[in-house]
């Protein structure tokens, strides 16, 4: 019917996603205000550990209550399609953190080729043989500079590499 | 006499062998950084900060300082053949320079932008050496009551003039104030928000936040986009600009200077000084119609503006201890690694630094005019790297940096999570840079707060009852009734 949302659109457009960002910000500044209280706020005379988060949070919750009133008032406002390619977002940060978990037990060498393999895949279409040369000479560029020459002490893991 | 002492004593550190190479080097990544767009002089200084750890404090700042400068430089070159500006300041480069490349004349526009750029930079460099002292002078007598006003005020500032809402703004700014109060109380010792990690009872670092929030959110939001290029075509010749091109861009390079500086000056005024060149270089301009067609009074003042609030910038760094924009944060970051606190003091403590950071500001200068023009050749050939390589090698360093700090596995997660949310808060149009300077700024805001309390008893007059407290306030409390009356206006008559 015409004046129907298309079905595709995500619950995130449909309940504006600045207002669901706002209230997770209240919710966090209403968090450290309890947290900061068992900190200890001391004394206006002798301020405590507790006193400047409770005060951050304070104007945290505050200004996100304005901004909230803000984006109800412009409630009927129709926001576009969120677009986030989730697939590449997802594989690059799920990169970093497989290469934080595996970097000193595997090593630095390997698990920054395979690390880089990822990446080189995400950005660039398949040529496959492209992304392997691209991440063996980044990975052995990256290990003379900092490792050699920098001596920044890379992990070398269980294999000794 | 004192001066020519304290310049010759400058030269003795920065002609040294070792920081000529370094300076060298921050000029050539800064104009490497500049000329790479997406990346800008914050994600450049993140990426190489790991790197001076190792260095003594007044050969890491002459080469970070070097950076920064440098991407000013670079900025141009791909703003006038890309059409995209390399850093936020060389937007409107963009309007003039490239139109100017498409009539075939990219060799004056990247000439004019290169020697109005040095002229720019050294004269603010002059004008850094004169002010700095006396304006340190002055802070000493700042008690911690001014210090919290002229901070807060600069976050105010920084804000009011951030490209999108003061309002998502100022939230960045409470939140970038939250996030540094994780760690240790430095008065009562008491461990703050570190969920029994103890990584997080030192706090959290600069490093992997930087890195997060303005190098891997960056390239999660560039990678989303086909990036499409359209490279000036043909030679670049003819880099030295004509009679008539100096004529014409005289008084633009002068005005350039003092508005840069002067805006430089100002917390969050160097982002717009080449704006605000622009825009007074049309209004006094007998062929304000050119504008936007190729005219190069558009480019040589924003270009010169842009430089010479570099050399404005470092005033209150140095002067006061307070940065004025997110690239000087990560440059008091960086002081304070190295175990110093800028401010007045510093430039009685380590004298060094300051004088060998200015000295070394000259030679930079020089090396961006020799790096500029006779290497166009190859910034043209490094703008052809197309994204699909570039992005997984900066994603490199972005990891190789975090983990050298602390080699740890936990800095590498940090980095991650913030990159998340980075790219999160670009896409809710929040803008992150309110938010590293709080970060910043918030060690000294609380420990001012605090002591200022504590001399008052608990009184909060103390901040009116101190003249440059309250004139100080005064501008902060301006601004937001500025950025708020609009708004309160427009809501008035859509109840009436």
């Amino acid at each position: 019917m015409p004046g129907d949302l298309p079905r595709r659109v995500s619950v995130m457009n449909r309940m504006n996603r600045h207002i669901i960002s706002s209230s997770v910000w209240v919710l966090l500044g209403v968090y450290i205000c309890i947290k900061s209280v068992d900190l200890d706020l001391g004394q206006l005379s002798n301020p405590g550990p507790g006193f400047m988060p409770f005060l951050g949070a304070s104007i945290l919750m505050i200004l996100n209550m304005v901004l909230l009133g803000k984006e109800f008032m412009k409630q009927g406002k129709k926001y576009g399609k969120w677009d986030i390619k989730w697939g590449k977002v997802g594989t690059i940060l799920l990169g970093i953190i497989l290469y934080a978990l595996l970097v000193q037990r595997v090593g630095y060498m390997l698990t920054t080729f395979f690390t880089m393999i990822l990446f080189f895949r995400v950005c660039s279409p398949p040529k496959w043989l492209m992304i392997i040369l691209n991440s063996f000479v980044c990975t052995v560029v990256s290990y003379l500079i900092f490792d050699i020459w920098l001596n920044c002490r890379l992990p070398k893991g269980i294999l000794g590499i | 006499m004192d001066l020519l002492h304290h310049l010759l004593s400058g030269f003795q550190v920065s002609l040294q062998p070792i920081n000529i190479v370094y300076c060298f080097a921050g000029v050539l990544f800064g104009t490497l950084i500049g000329v790479l767009p997406g990346i800008g002089p914050t994600g450049g200084i993140s990426l190489l900060l790991p790197l001076t750890f190792r260095m003594d404090p007044a050969s890491a700042i002459i080469m970070l300082a070097g950076i920064f400068y440098g991407c000013m430089y670079g900025g141009s070159t791909t703003s006038i053949l890309l059409n995209i500006p390399g850093e936020a300041a060389s937007v409107v480069t963009c309007l003039d320079g490239y139109k100017m490349a498409q009539k075939g004349r990219a060799g004056p526009a990247l000439g004019i932008a290169a020697f109005g750029s040095f002229i720019g930079g050294t004269l603010s460099i002059i004008g850094l050496m004169l002010l700095t002292i006396p304006l340190a002078n002055f802070a000493l007598q700042f008690g911690p009551p001014e210090y919290f006003s002229v901070m807060l005020l600069g976050l105010t500032l920084v804000s009011y003039l951030a490209g999108g809402s003061m309002l998502k703004a100022l939230i960045m700014a409470a939140f970038g104030l939250l996030l540094s109060t994780v760690g240790m109380d430095f008065i009562s010792g008491v461990p703050r928000f570190h969920f029994g990690r103890t990584e997080l009872v030192d706090g959290i670092d600069l490093v992997p936040l930087i890195m997060g929030l303005f190098g891997i959110s960056e390239i999660l939001i560039n990678i989303e986009e086909a990036w499409k290029r359209d490279l000036v075509k043909g030679k670049i010749a003819n880099l030295l600009p004509t009679l008539q091109d100096w004529r014409k861009s005289f008084y633009p390079i002068i005005r350039g200077t003092f508005i840069g500086f002067g805006m430089g000056i100002i917390p969050g005024g160097g982002l717009i000084s080449s704006f605000i060149s622009y825009a007074v270089e049309k209004k006094v301009s007998k062929h304000p119609q050119e504008f936007g067609h190729g005219a190069i009074e558009g480019v040589a003042g924003p270009e010169t503006a842009n430089n010479a609030a570099t050399g404005g910038a470092f005033i209150p760094l140095f002067a006061l201890g307070i940065p004025s924009n997110v690239v000087t944060a990560l440059l008091l970051g960086a002081l304070l690694i190295h175990g110093m606190k800028p401010g007045p003091l510093l430039l009685s403590q380590h004298p060094e630094v300051f004088w060998g950071t200015i000295t070394s500001m000259y030679i930079g200068n020089i090396f961006l005019v020799l790096l500029n023009l006779p290497l166009i050749g190859i910034w043209v050939k490094i703008l052809k790297i197309p994204p699909r390589v570039l992005f997984p090698i900066i994603l490199l360093f972005c990891l190789i940096g975090s983990y050298s700090i602390n080699q740890r596995s936990f800095d590498l997660l940090l980095m991650g999570f913030f990159g998340a949310l980075g790219y999160i808060l670009r896409k809710l149009e929040f803008e992150v840079a309110p938010l590293v300077l709080a970060f910043v700024l918030t060690p000294l805001l609380e420990n001012a707060l605090r002591q200022s309390l504590i001399l008052s008893e608990g009184s909060f007059m103390i901040f009116l009852s101190r003249p440059i407290s309250t004139v100080t306030l005064g501008i902060c409390a301006l601004l937001l009734l500025f950025s708020a009356f609009p708004k309160l206006r427009r809501a008035y008559a859509r109840l009436g």
